[in-house]
């Protein structure tokens, strides 16, 4: 992990606690925190093995769904008629 | 991975959880169709090629999207077409070059709520509630159940679609959108219309009464790791 500013992202590694980091591990596996802070929460989570733990456990669970819930397939007599009403319409 | 912004950090944890919206303001939720209809400029033709390269495209995914709310395959088959011709009628409020999936998702969602309406049917209000006071407490994040198990692993597409299926309307709605269609909060937070604190905290609710419903339906399947003799459907999928 880069650190231009050793002293500036020290401190902030500092600021990271582990109830933030669980808080929050849902919100990095979807992607939703920025970039620089999402650096923080791994730098954290890559150096506490509790927080690991919990990263690698909630990972799985998002992989799992994604995995077993596959998208059905509609039929194609369904996308005909809505192909032919679209048609129809001026 | 896209480069998201991080739109609220704050854990909002006090923030009364909502059903959807609409059920209780009693107004037309496909207002926003209306609302940002503007005037076509394009060709009968143009719209028609259009629609068939950006909508088209998604209907499996919103097929299944209806699948899992309505647990019905004519009743999926309405809500795909009513959506579809509802976004080419209100193609116009349609804004090119937006992500047109999250647009259609929005349509459905609507359709189907407006549907529920109409049978006077409340959909899981009950369970709702019963959910709330049972995963009320948020304080304690550290999950007890591990999902790495692989008790886990060993569950079908169609278990764990049934246990989803199963959870409340507004929670097993923010987990599809989130974890299978893989939209941004910020897309969630407009398709089911609530505050973005609100999805983060029904996909963390959720998840959790996902994994518990799991956890329990592998063991009454005896899908148990203590045991060496597992059930050979683990081995399949």
């Amino acid at each position: 992990m880069e650190q231009k500013d050793n002293t500036k992202n020290e401190k902030q590694i500092n600021e990271v606690d582990c109830d933030e980091v669980i808080r929050k591990l849902n919100m990095i596996l979807d992607g939703e925190v920025a970039k620089e802070e999402e650096n923080q929460l791994l730098h954290h989570i890559d150096d506490c093995n509790n927080c690991l733990e919990q990263y690698h456990i909630e990972k799985s669970f998002k992989e799992l769904l994604k995995s077993k819930l596959q998208n059905l397939n509609v039929s194609v007599s369904l996308i005909q008629t809505i192909k032919d009403r679209i048609k129809g319409k001026s | 991975m896209k480069q998201k912004k991080t739109p609220d950090i704050k854990e909002n944890t006090t923030e009364e959880t909502q059903t959807y919206s609409h059920e209780e303001k009693n107004e037309n939720p496909d207002a926003f169709l209306e609302e940002e209809l503007k005037p076509i400029t394009l060709t009968k033709e143009e719209i028609d090629i259009i629609f068939e390269k950006e909508m088209l495209p998604h209907i499996n995914a919103l097929y299944t999207f209806a699948f899992r709310l309505t647990n019905n395959e004519d009743d999926a088959n309405d809500l795909v077409q009513e959506t579809y011709l509802k976004a080419y009628r209100f193609f116009g409020s349609y804004e090119q070059g937006t992500n047109a999936k999250a647009w259609l998702y929005r349509i459905l969602k609507n359709s189907f709520i407006n549907n529920y309406r109409k049978q006077s049917k409340e959909p899981n209000k009950i369970d709702y509630e019963e959910a709330e006071t049972i995963f009320h407490s948020e304080k304690n994040n550290y999950n007890p159940i591990d999902s790495r198990d692989k008790v886990f692993k060993g569950l079908l597409g169609d278990e764990v679609s049934n246990a989803l299926m199963a959870l409340p309307l507004d929670f097993k709605t923010v987990i599809m959108l989130c974890d299978i269609e893989g939209f941004t909060y910020e897309e969630i937070a407009k398709i089911v219309d609530t505050p973005i604190g609100t999805v983060r905290s029904r996909l963390h609710r959720g998840r959790k009464m996902l994994k518990e419903m799991l956890a329990k339906y592998a063991a009454s399947l005896g899908y148990d790791t203590s045991e060496e003799t597992q059930n050979s459907e683990q081995e399949q999928d």
